[in-house]
């Protein structure tokens, strides 16, 4: 259930800062880590413009906000689609950036079957465009089945059945069991 | 571990966002502004995409700072902060003596943050100037946004109420203020001034600019001859010092005037050593880029200034100002002014002018 003033802060103009302060950072880290930042940065701040010009149309019965926000989002990086592969190849090939050793030494003590962020990347690289989508906002939004199939505008039951077919292509090219 | 979880934990993150790109991103939503088209597929068409709409395009820009360079020496240069000023000098004189065309035009994103009666207002405004050898000079200002700058500064706004946030730079009692993302055309006389190209408070003209000395001693010497009619003609109050002014002349150079690639880069190397003026070797630049700064504090302004500089080619990137201590409610090091240079160039393109717009009907001049 939405909060009446979650609506009142989408809807109303002058508290819309209040809607982009809490997600803007989220959203950005969301599309940033989809697709070049550079790009991201651009892409983080459309999404926000597109939001505010639509915030009229906003409409609480159909979900909450950052579904809603996550939607617009993933409707945008759907126009890359064809960069976001291009990193996941790049990165399949090289690995992680060279100045992101903390971040591999987590990832290192938490991995323990061999599998390396480049083969991840693969993994996700032979994904569906809706299959990716919906693992990503699970994975990097934090999104529930529910808020996915909001955001995304699908049945649930789409929204499952991406995932199965998903979960089975990760588990088949990376080779281990992840959960 | 869930597979959710595991990817979240193993793809790589993304560093946070620049502070003062965020603030600008806000006011531009609220402000209800867009982003273009242009601006958005420009960014994602890469190096290799900008070569090919450079080629492309029919006008002509003989010099514009913000498109990458192909083929050029582009790594940074590595060293103490002295020799990578010094190495970032040498490429900022290396690089290709301008093509004068019709008009020389320089644009500058301008953000300003200020407190007005009792909460801070950020204010955004984007500024062309055309300046051109033989027509009178055009200058553009675009109203992009002005915003309370935080959520405690909407909530004094509010009880305050809410009254009408006016730009920064021209205020309320301006009768032509553009609204929010339109311009307003301002030009010259058609009589034009014997020095028409202004540069913080001294008049030049185009063969004083392209004989500014290239040597860092010759300069310095050269601008202090056009400081005793400065200061003459300044209101009574705090005394601005010559350093201090010195700075900004030199500043303003960089990107107001067609200054040749060796005056660029003597200008550099001049505010380098200007006393207290400092190095940064590792900065953050406009947008996130890696820069370099020239910084130095004024005690007039109570401000530190720091000019950022692309390490790569030598280009000038803007300006950031921060508070050296704590003043109006901003804490000390809150950064109260950018300028982000644009575009600076020769171009053969020339400046929209509205219809019916003249000097005396400024109510035509916006578009």
């Amino acid at each position: 259930m939405i909060a009446v003033s979650e609506v009142a802060s989408v809807v109303d103009r002058e508290r819309f800062a209040a809607v982009f302060d809490a997600h803007y950072e989220e959203i950005r880290r969301y599309i940033g880590r989809r697709l070049d930042l550079d790009v991201a940065e651009d892409l983080a701040a459309e999404t926000f413009l597109i939001a505010f010009h639509r915030r009229g149309r906003f409409d609480a019965a159909r979900g909450g906000v950052r579904p809603w926000l996550y939607g617009i989002a993933t409707n945008l990086i759907g126009r890359h689609r064809r960069a976001e592969i291009r990193r996941y190849r790049a990165l399949a090939r090289t690995g992680p950036p060279p100045d992101d050793d903390g971040h591999d030494q987590r990832v290192a003590e938490r991995v323990t079957a061999g599998v390396t962020v480049g083969r991840l990347s693969g993994a996700l690289a032979r994904l569906s465009k809706g299959e990716r989508d919906v693992v990503l906002l699970i994975a990097y939004g934090g999104l529930t089945y529910e808020e996915v199939a909001e955001a995304l505008g699908v049945a649930y039951g789409t929204v499952a059945s991406r995932l199965s077919r998903a979960r089975t292509k990760l588990r088949d090219t990376l080779g281990v069991e992840v959960c | 571990m869930n597979e959710f979880q595991f990817i979240d934990d193993a793809m790589p993150d993304v560093p946070l966002a620049d502070p003062v790109r965020v603030a600008e991103t806000k006011a531009r939503a609220l402000n209800g502004a867009r982003l273009s088209r242009r601006r958005i597929e420009g960014r994602s068409r890469g190096r290799f995409g900008w070569a090919v709409a450079a080629v492309a395009t029919a006008t002509v820009v003989a010099f514009v700072m913000t498109v990458p360079r192909l083929g050029t020496d582009t790594a940074p240069p590595a060293g103490g902060p002295g020799e990578v000023l010094e190495a970032v000098a040498d490429r900022a004189a290396a690089r290709p003596e301008p093509v004068e065309s019709r008009y020389w035009r320089t644009t500058t994103e301008i953000f300003l943050r200020v407190r007005v009666n009792g909460y801070v207002v950020d204010d955004w405004g984007r500024q062309t100037l055309w300046y051109s050898p033989t027509l009178p000079t055009v200058r553009e200002w675009t109203r992009l946004g002005t915003v309370p700058s935080t959520e405690e500064d909407r909530a004094a706004w509010e009880r305050a109420g809410s009254p009408e946030l006016c730009e920064l730079t021209r205020g309320c009692g301006d009768d032509h203020l553009p609204p929010v993302d339109r311009t307003l055309v301002m030009p010259d006389p058609p009589n034009r001034p014997a020095r028409p190209l202004q540069v913080f408070g001294v008049g030049l003209d185009l063969k004083e600019i392209r004989e500014l000395p290239k040597n860092p001693v010759d300069l310095k010497a050269r601008l202090l001859t056009y400081w005793p009619v400065y200061s003459r003609t300044q209101p009574k109050g705090p005394a601005e010092k010559v350093d201090d002014w010195l700075w900004s002349v030199g500043t303003s150079l960089l990107w107001d005037a067609p200054i040749s690639p060796g005056t660029g880069a003597a200008v550099y190397r001049m505010l380098a050593g200007l006393p207290d003026a400092r190095i940064i070797g590792t900065a953050q630049g406009p947008h996130g880029r890696a820069a370099i700064a020239l910084a130095r504090s004024s005690s007039f302004e109570g401000t530190e200034s720091r000019i950022l500089i692309d390490p790569s080619t030598g280009d000038p990137l803007g300006l950031r100002k921060m508070l050296v201590t704590a003043r109006d409610g901003m804490p000390s090091g809150a950064v109260t002014t950018t300028i982000t240079v644009q575009k600076s160039g020769w171009t053969d393109t020339s400046p929209r002018m509205p219809k019916g717009c003249t000097l005396e009907d400024a109510e035509r001049c916006v578009y």
